[in-house]
């Protein structure tokens, strides 16, 4: 099993210098005041294993980037992990290279599901249900589910846009086919039996007899072609008939040719500019008038020849250059007026060409010879007179136009085109008319329109019905695939309930079974599935009698805390069977306003339930802290723990983790040959760590002070004085130490901390005495057996001891005591202390009875 | 140690259950989409396209 064995930090949130966590393989309970960097340790290895920290994402203006080095490092951010099977990572370690095992070991941890901090508790629990299947989100690997969903949705968008599409042209088939048959109100599709009734009626008109359906369609075209038959080739007749009532529009069209009209604009055109000839230009005329009339300055703009200045001159020199100016004008005017003339005549010519052209092609096709070249000659003339007009104006003249004007013979196309007229009269002579004929080519042309409409509403009809068919197909795909999504994870999330509630009742230590705590307080709680809406979960319990309601409308914070952790234990026990071979687990934080009776249940539970696991707890709490340790000998993990004190976190130093021990030995070497600054500063780094200790210990009553930075002239008085009156088991044995240092404590501030010029009398000796001093009470406080400091017995009272009893300051007078095991404190507190919660009544009646037992 | 079944598999294996008791979808179909999720190809909008395009012949048979 893959155990992290080392762990080192420098450079990263709260962390300034390398800290190194030497865990060989153990689990880490971690103990710091707020803003000591206990939870930088958790940052760092989520940095590492997931290359971010999650709280330092998705809120505004800070990212891991950003915000996770620390501000004083002065150089990269180092995080390193040796692992129990010797593997190093850090960050940048390339993990293709790494060992199967460890490779697993890192995707697995690659989600930080193994993490939980007290804000994602209070997330999780107060968040919506959309928000919270987010939460949940990273437990459930449903990305190829939600893909493949994503995929159907699309499939299913697709089909029912196919679906319109077919619908939209199925509308417009049956509308163009209700508009051939002529009927306003109709079904879509147009239904046959309507059809046939509207055809029916035509056909019985003409004596052909009623459709019944439309595959008989058929028969009734053979039935009207028959009819057709006793006229020939209907087409012709029709065509013929035509043609004939064309000729006649065309000969009528000669008359609307109007050569006069352009002919006399440009004869006039061309009269005005033979007189305009001299005409200056008429920009020039302009300016030069323009800088007569405000410039006048007796010379002549163009030559500049003087003129007589007399404003006589100047009155009929503008007179004339605005006579010029108005006869240019009129020649535009002109101008203008030809060209619209011009463009009449064209359009009227290009009108009878193309009527001449048109029929000329009728009849050919037709196989009509007479007609065709006449035809082609009026074309070939009209062609050519247009050819000519469409010249440049200032190109015609009009001596040209007037000899074009006398090509087109008009008088004499007309006689012919007379004749052409009488010889078509003659071939059409013996035809029917029509009137006679026309009706039957309809309802001919008719009944194939309405047999191809019909096909085509049949088979766009059924592509319609098939993409009807295929989106039923894909939207039942899709909603059997949403339903089996929500029906399997509603009963996982049954399954977790299950676990959420056994964990909650173990944590609570309620009996669900037993009559009297069914439906005490928050009971049956469980994740839902909201089935109407897509990733939503809501959580819900029963409170009392009341059924479903959120735990959060009725549960007290600490209530809501241990929800929140047991649905993270609950997610974990289901995280296990997924991943067996990762086991870690990091609580940060996460029981801050759990009571001590559930926290140390919570605390069992967690040892008990993931005793195989690598555990981190931190906790800013000393109690707290105190009971985990307590908790661990109980659990039989004493030895698999790391415990760990963060006594102190300074912005240039940043967190400080050094044991006292390691301090006590420091001291000793600069003992045998330390400078006395160094002495001095080394005891009293260590006297600090003790008073830190005893200020905890001794529940020590000192100014509060921000970040709990406290130094010794803050501590060593209350110290002082308790250790004097409350414990003179102690005072007797160590009372010339704290007499002594209580005159030399200050020597560390003197030449220690501070560089003072004025205390540069303060000798080595001095420096040495006040170590040795530190060193004694350092050893006469801390049990190197318990590895921890002495601390008041619950009884007797005025006796200090360690925690398992291998150093005890007897009450004088007194036999030692051993503290009391937990079994035997409740035993003899006749039940005031019960598991670890006191009940304070009960203590003082038993405390006031031995006391009078004591008096007696 | 048993296999582990993905939450995803359990899924597919539930929604293939009701596929197959749905008369709407073709039992063919079934199968198909079996042997797509064994191609990991079931996130394959073009897949499953051509799949649906077989309801009632495809158009390729119309034409």
């Amino acid at each position: 099993m893959i155990k992290i064995d080392r762990i080192v930090v420098e450079g990263f949130r709260g962390i300034t210098r390398a800290c190194t966590l030497p865990l060989d393989g153990k689990s880490l309970l971690l103990f710091g005041e707020n803003g000591t960097g206990k939870s930088s340790f958790v940052d760092a290895l989520e940095m590492l294993f997931t290359g971010r920290v999650s709280t330092l994402e998705g809120r505004m203006g800070v990212s891991t980037e950003r915000h996770g080095p620390n501000i004083r490092a002065v150089g990269p951010t180092e995080i390193y992990v040796r692992f129990s099977e010797g593997s190093e990572f850090t960050l940048g370690t390339d993990v293709e290279l790494l060992p199967m095992a460890l490779k697993e070991y890192l995707i697995a941890a690659q989600e930080p599901l193994y993490i939980l901090r007290r804000r994602q508790i209070l997330d999780f629990i107060e968040s919506k249900p959309q928000e919270r299947y987010d939460h949940l989100r990273p437990f459930l690997p449903l990305t190829e589910v939600e893909e493949t969903e994503a995929a159907l949705r699309v499939v299913s968008q697709n089909a029912d846009k196919e679906v319109t599409d077919a619908e939209r042209t199925l509308n417009a088939t049956s509308r163009e086919l209700a508009q051939a048959v002529d009927i306003d109100e109709y079904k879509v599709p147009v239904e046959e039996q309507q059809v046939c009734a509207v055809l029916s009626m035509r056909l019985q008109s003409i004596g052909i007899g009623a459709l019944r359906s439309l595959s008989n369609l058929g028969d009734a075209i053979a039935a009207l072609d028959t009819r057709l038959a006793r006229f020939g080739d209907p087409q012709r007749i029709v065509a013929l008939h035509s043609a004939r009532s064309r000729l006649e529009e065309l000969q009528s069209s000669f008359g609307d040719v109007n050569f006069a009209s352009f002919k006399s604009a440009l004869h006039a055109l061309r009269s005005r500019e033979a007189t305009a000839a001299k005409t200056f230009f008429e920009d020039v005329l302009q300016r030069g008038l323009e800088w007569i009339e405000s410039d006048w300055q007796g010379v002549c703009p163009l030559c500049e020849t003087p003129w007589d200045k007399k404003p006589r001159d100047r009155d009929t020199l503008v007179a004339r250059i605005q006579a010029r100016l108005d006869e240019m004008r009129e020649v535009v005017r002109s101008r203008q007026d030809t060209d619209l003339s011009r463009r009449e005549l064209l359009d009227s010519l290009r009108k009878v060409r193309d009527s001449s052209k048109s029929l000329r092609a009728e009849l050919e096709s037709l196989g009509e010879v007479y007609g065709l070249k006449l035809l082609g000659e009026v074309a070939g003339s009209l062609q050519n007179l247009c050819t000519f007009i469409e010249q440049r104006l200032d190109q015609i003249t009009t001596d040209e136009l007037d000899a074009a004007i006398r090509s087109w013979n008009t008088a004499s196309y007309a006689i012919r085109l007379k004749e052409l007229i009488a010889k078509v009269e003659i071939a059409t002579g013996g035809l029917p008319s029509p009137q006679e004929i026309k009706p039957l080519v309809e309802l001919r042309s008719l009944l194939d329109r309405i047999d191809e409409l019909w096909q085509q509403q049949e088979a766009v009809f059924n592509q319609r019905n098939l993409t009807q068919n295929r989106l039923e197909v894909a939207s039942t795909m899709l909603r059997l695939a949403e339903e089996a999504r929500k029906e399997e994870l509603q009963e996982l999330f049954d399954r977790l309930s299950k676990d959420i509630d056994d964990l909650y009742n173990k944590v609570t230590e309620k009996d669900i079974d037993s009559e009297e705590n069914k439906n005490q307080g928050l009971t049956k709680l469980r994740l839902e599935v909201r089935p109407e809406v897509r990733g939503s979960v809501i959580y819900q319990a029963d409170f009392y009698d009341r059924k479903d309601v959120v735990p959060n409308a009725y549960g007290s914070d600490a209530q809501l805390d241990m929800i929140g952790l047991c649905t993270f234990l609950a997610l974990q026990r289901w995280y296990r069977k997924q991943h067996p071979g990762f086991k870690l687990l990091i609580l940060d934080d996460v029981l801050t306003s759990v009571d001590a009776q559930h926290a140390v249940r919570i605390a069992e539970l967690i040892l008990k339930e993931f005793g195989d696991y690598q555990i981190f707890l931190t906790t800013h709490d000393r109690i707290w802290y105190e009971y985990l340790r307590d908790i661990q000998a109980r659990c039989r993990v004493k030895g698999e723990f790391l415990n760990k004190v963060i006594h102190k976190w300074t912005l240039e130093d940043g967190t400080d983790l050094r044991e006292p021990e390691e301090e006590r030995e420091r001291l000793d070497r600069l003992l045998v040959d330390g400078e006395a600054s160094q002495i001095a500063s080394e005891a009293g780094r260590l006297l600090e760590h003790i008073l830190q200790e005893m200020r905890y210990s001794l529940r020590l009553s000192v100014h509060a002070k921000r970040g709990e930075l406290y130094e010794i002239g803050e501590i060593w008085p209350a110290f002082y004085s308790v250790m004097l009156k409350t414990y003179p088991g102690f005072y007797e044995k160590c009372g010339m130490t704290l007499d002594a240092l209580n005159i030399r404590w200050p020597i560390r501030n003197w030449i220690g901390a501070h560089r003072n010029i004025w205390a540069s009398r303060v000798s080595r000796d001095d420096a040495v005495e006040f170590g040795r001093m530190v060193g004694g009470l350092f050893d006469s406080i801390f049990c190197k057996d318990c590895g921890r400091f002495i601390e008041p017995s619950m009884t007797p009272a005025g006796q200090l001891s360690c925690r398992y009893g291998h150093l005890i300051y007897p009450v004088p007078g007194k036999m030692p005591l051993k503290p009391l095991s937990r079994e035997e404190l409740v035993k003899m507190t006749q039940g005031a202390f019960r598991d670890s919660q006191l009940n304070t009544e009960l203590y003082f009646e038993w405390k006031r009875a031995e006391m009078g037992r004591e008096n007696n | 140690m048993a296999q582990v079944v993905s939450i995803s598999e359990q899924i597919f294996r539930r929604w293939c259950e009701k596929l197959r008791n749905e008369q709407k979808v073709p039992q063919t179909f079934v199968e198909a989409i079996e042997l797509l999720h064994e191609q990991r190809k079931l996130s394959d909008t073009e897949a499953l396209s051509k799949l649906l395009k077989q309801v009632g012949g495809t158009d390729d048979d119309k034409d």
